[in-house]
């Protein structure tokens, strides 16, 4: 595999609220090679979608800042680039798609226009110049009679359109690097198959790499080479996906593969992981997971938190007994 | 609201810090200064209306038991009169505290008026529906199209109606179709809720799912309309008076005072500025008790 | 937006009928004209048969009205006492009115518009706090204790501008008419932009567009701006009504001699059909403008056109 695009190391996010200091993400680490997909698996409120804004070098400061670690994009450090550098890079070398196209799109400007605009700003192009790359983009991802929809308002295209829009817009200028946090939660069951198929088509086409943000573990059986999954803000284990699924390392990670219903499993209740994510104001001593682990012992109940460490090549796992986890019986 | 604040509260939330609607707006109240000032405010201006007696004294009011006298008039505030004599020279401050009454009234009674119709007929229009919702709606929209204090000169000049509940009566008639809009729109929206389907379902009659599931929906913001438009009405007496078609002397308002004064304000300005220090403070402070409930009742703008 | 237009305008209708129903029977459905004369004009049987005749009192309530609404039509707003046609002295007073609403209406949305966006962009700092305060102050300070206060300021105090009067022309004897008249609208832009820009910045949109690496300016100006403005659209349409109003006592504080002041004498004066006449054109102006206010929104937001 090529040479890395994209390595996040050690990612702090802490955001300063009324209420105290919530660290939403609290060591993050992963690399993303060119025609790769990293998935980033994890519940709702484990710091997932600030980690890609924290790498797009868009959350609002305040509240949020980085504490710490390093985003490195083609071996330049983004941590600490002035607002002017680091909007040159958006767009242009790394970009993001939202999960909610109809409320990531400005309402009062047509579709059109808003893709056009990065040939314009980013690259200086006339206004009839980028009128019709954008058409062209348009039709690359799949938007039928794309000239005559090109004064469309957001909210006069369907769900899946809207959602092929900001592809559109965010794959314009053939970025290294694409986030799609969420791209297919709001869509109907058979668009969203289409919307990961176009994912991976353009993929394939101009070789980016892809961070595909998800709670969806189908998805990511079918589409990602690596997964990291994410708890309270932590990497709990990352390695290739096969990897992963073969033998993982962390009772977390078991416990999300276990809930996906599958053919086997069809009858008696599926196995869910007991209680709730803890508030990121108060995470508990030790392991953050130890609270829901089927397989917590006292030393995952105090002291600090385990390393990431390696449980086998280009796999890591944070738990203190990994290997353990691993020889147990796996699923799958 | 982006995702981040989403996760973030959502992280707060399942913490042991949740709070229901109520009490974080009241526990952001609490921090408010800005709704301590106003409060302390209308205590103030309501022991003013109450009593009167105990700010001033009614014979420095009225010529009638010589506490007016001719050779005072337009003495400037000072020793004898703390902030000034009018025309017939009587005490200013006297006559402010006075008239506080009328002009708190009318707004008070306005406000009452205004929130009863239009929040009864919203609430019909709206759970109803069909043919009367559809004929009380064009009848709003046709109040909305005239501006109500231009409705309140034609009508309290054309027509001879007593002075401070004609004012309150022209007001209310004309204004009774902002607070329509606001309850039909609530009863609407709390009618599609499961709670709704869910006590009809189980055979709750109209009124009773009118009072118990739809108007403790709709109170929240329509009193907050009221207090805010409380404030608005003592401004419209005052305009409505100014233009001497409100409130007739010898009874008296702010609004009056004013009138009276204009034509000294060159020479004695306090005369006028008095009252109309009373009356900014007053509609002020009405404004401001309803904005900072009414932020603190709305999730969307939390800092 | 063609069918958008005809379709405002038809939704027009009805409600032109209604209002102006509104204002006959305020007029005469409650009481009489006849009821609110002082003792010498009841005395004066010239007076009571002009008011009888030009009110058609002696018809039924309902043929008064459509009298009322024919004349109207055929733009006879009524004569005065004198003999004079209002819609010839509403006609020669309009240009005046007109000079000092559009002056008005510049002052609020030029200053209301850059003030709410520092204040959004400053926001807890003392411009923000500041412009807060001063715009409360002015929605809640009657426009003619504004007005005294102001035109003695200026007019007596500084002596910067004639008090009264229009003798000075435009702008110098305008603006400080056109500031009081604007004050209380001023304060709600200010604010209603500043709330308007901070949730638009709030907005999913505003961080796709960072994600696009667009410049900071060019995000609060098309993305920001542009959405925020929406709402302020709207409080004008909401407002014409009370600027209607405030015209009225501007007008007869400053001696401008408007269509406001013609109104603000025949009220002193208590000449009901002038009042009824003029109340009828303000209507007929308010709708339109709403009308106006309504296609201007629809410009700015797609959302509304396609309804």
């Amino acid at each position: 595999m090529a040479a890395e695009l994209l390595r996040v190391e050690d990612l702090q996010v802490e955001f300063v609220t009324r209420d105290g200091v919530a660290r939403a993400v609290n060591g993050v680490s992963f690399s993303v090679a060119p025609g790769e997909t990293v998935a980033v698996l994890g519940e709702s409120g484990s710091g997932k979608s600030v980690t890609a804004q924290a790498i797009m070098g868009i959350l609002d400061t305040p509240p949020a800042r980085i504490a710490g670690g390093s985003i490195r994009l083609l071996g330049r450090e983004l941590v600490g680039l002035s607002e002017d550098e680091y909007r040159l890079i958006r767009g242009e070398q790394i970009a993001m798609i939202f999960q909610d196209a109809l409320s990531a799109l400005n309402p009062v400007a047509s579709v059109g226009k808003q893709i056009a605009e990065m040939f314009q700003i980013h690259r200086g192009a006339s206004r009839q110049d980028a009128k019709d790359q954008a058409i062209q983009v348009m039709t690359q991802v799949g938007i039928p009679a794309a000239a005559s929809r090109y004064d469309s308002f957001p909210h006069q295209f369907s769900g899946g359109m809207r959602q092929r829009a900001m592809i559109a817009m965010m794959i314009a200028l053939k970025p290294k690097v694409l986030i799609a946090d969420e791209p297919t939660t709001a869509l109907d069951v058979t668009i969203q198959a289409q919307i990961i198929e176009l994912l991976q088509e353009l993929q394939s086409e101009t070789d980016m790499g892809l961070i595909l943000i998800t709670h969806d573990l189908g998805v990511v059986a079918e589409v990602a080479d690596h997964i990291t999954v994410m708890y309270a803000g932590r990497t709990m284990e990352e390695g290739p996906v096969d990897e992963i699924y073969r033998s993982t390392a962390n009772p977390y990670t078991r416990g999300l593969l276990q809930s996906i219903p599958t053919i086997h499993s069809a009858e008696g209740r599926l196995p869910a992981i007991p209680g709730l994510p803890p508030s990121l104001f108060a995470l508990p001593e030790g392991c953050a997971f130890h609270p829901r682990c089927p397989n917590a012992k006292d030393r995952c109940r105090q002291g600090e938190a385990p390393e990431l460490v390696e449980v086998a090549d280009r796999h890591r796992s944070r738990c203190w007994y990994a290997e353990e986890v691993m020889r147990s019986d796996n699923l799958r | 609201m982006s995702d981040l604040q989403v996760e973030a509260q959502s992280a707060q939330a399942a913490g042991p810090e949740s709070r229901t609607v109520a009490a974080d707006a009241w526990y952001q109240l609490r921090r408010n200064w800005v709704f301590w000032v106003s409060v302390v405010l209308i205590v103030g201006i309501s022991a003013i209306v109450l009593f009167p007696g105990l700010f001033a004294s009614e014979e420095a009011t009225t010529s009638l038991t010589g506490g007016c006298q001719l050779e005072d008039s337009l003495e400037a505030p000072g020793d004898k009169f703390l902030l000034g004599a009018d025309q017939q020279g009587c005490d200013v401050y006297s006559l402010s505290i006075y008239s506080a009454r009328t002009s708190v009234s009318v707004g008070l009674l306005t406000a009452i008026g205004t929130t009863l119709i239009g929040s009864l007929l919203g609430l019909l229009a709206g759970f109803y529906g069909g043919k009367s919702d559809s004929v009380l709606s064009g009848v709003t929209s046709i109040f909305l199209g005239l501006p109500f204090v231009l409705g309140a000169v034609v009508l309290l000049s054309s027509v001879d109606l007593p002075d401070i509940w004609g004012v309150v009566f022209a007001l209310t008639l004309l204004s009774w179709a902002t607070a329509f809009r606001l309850v039909r729109a609530k009863t609407i929206e709390a009618k599609g809720q499961d709670y709704t389907l869910a006590a009809r379902a189980l055979g709750a009659k109209d009124l009773r799912i009118m009072f118990r599931h739809i108007l403790p929906n709709a109170i929240g913001p329509s009193i907050v309309v009221a207090v805010i438009s409380l404030g608005i009405f003592i401004g419209a007496e005052a305009t409505l008076s100014y233009l001497g078609l409100g409130i007739q002397p010898p009874n008296t308002s702010w609004g009056v005072m004013i009138s009276e004064a204009q034509n000294a304000f060159f020479t004695a300005p306090w005369v006028l500025m008095v009252p109309a220090g009373f009356l900014t403070v007053t509609v002020l402070a009405f404004i401001l008790l309803g904005e900072t409930v009414s932020d603190a009742l709305d999730p969307k703008l939390r800092k | 937006m063609g069918r958008f237009v005809v379709r405002r305008l038809l939704q027009i209708i009805p409600i032109f009928f209604g209002v102006t129903f509104l204002v006959y029977f305020l007029v005469s459905a409650l009481g009489s004209p006849l009821d609110t004369l002082s003792p010498q004009q009841k005395r004066n049987p010239a007076y009571l048969e002009y008011l009888t005749e030009q009110f058609n009192l002696n018809d039924p309530f309902i043929v008064q009205y459509f009298k009322y609404i024919g004349n109207v039509f055929t733009g006879d707003l009524g004569t005065t006492f004198a003999g004079e046609s209002v819609t010839e002295i509403v006609i020669t007073r309009m240009p005046v009115t007109a000079t000092l609403a559009g002056t008005a209406l510049v002052i609020e949305l030029v200053l209301g518009i850059v003030i709410g966006v520092v204040a959004a962009r400053r926001r807890g700092k003392l411009f923000d706090n500041a412009s807060l305060v001063i715009a409360l102050i002015f929605i809640a300070i009657p426009v003619f204790v504004l007005a005294f206060v102001l035109q003695w300021l200026f007019g007596i105090k500084l002596g910067w501008v004639v008090p009264t009067g229009i003798s000075e022309g435009w702008p110098l004897s305008y603006i400080v008419p056109a500031f009081v008249l604007a004050a209380g609208s001023l304060a709600y832009v200010i604010r209603i932009t500043r709330q308007s820009l901070l949730e638009t910045l709030n907005t999913d949109f505003i961080r796709t567009a960072r994600a696009k690496g667009l410049p900071a300016g060019t995000i609060l100006r098309r993305y920001g701006l542009r959405n925020s403005l929406i709402p302020v659209v709207v409080f004008l349409g909401l407002d014409i009504g009370a600027l209607m109003t405030g015209a009225v006592v501007t007008e007869g504080i400053f001696n401008v001699p408007g269509i406001g002041q013609q109104l603000f004498t025949s009220i002193k004066q208590q000449e009901a059909v002038v009042i009824v006449g003029i109340v009828t054109l303000f209507v007929i102006i308010f709708q339109l403008l709403n009308l106006l206010v309504d296609v201007i929104s629809a410009a700015l937001d797609p959302r509304i056109r396609y309804e």
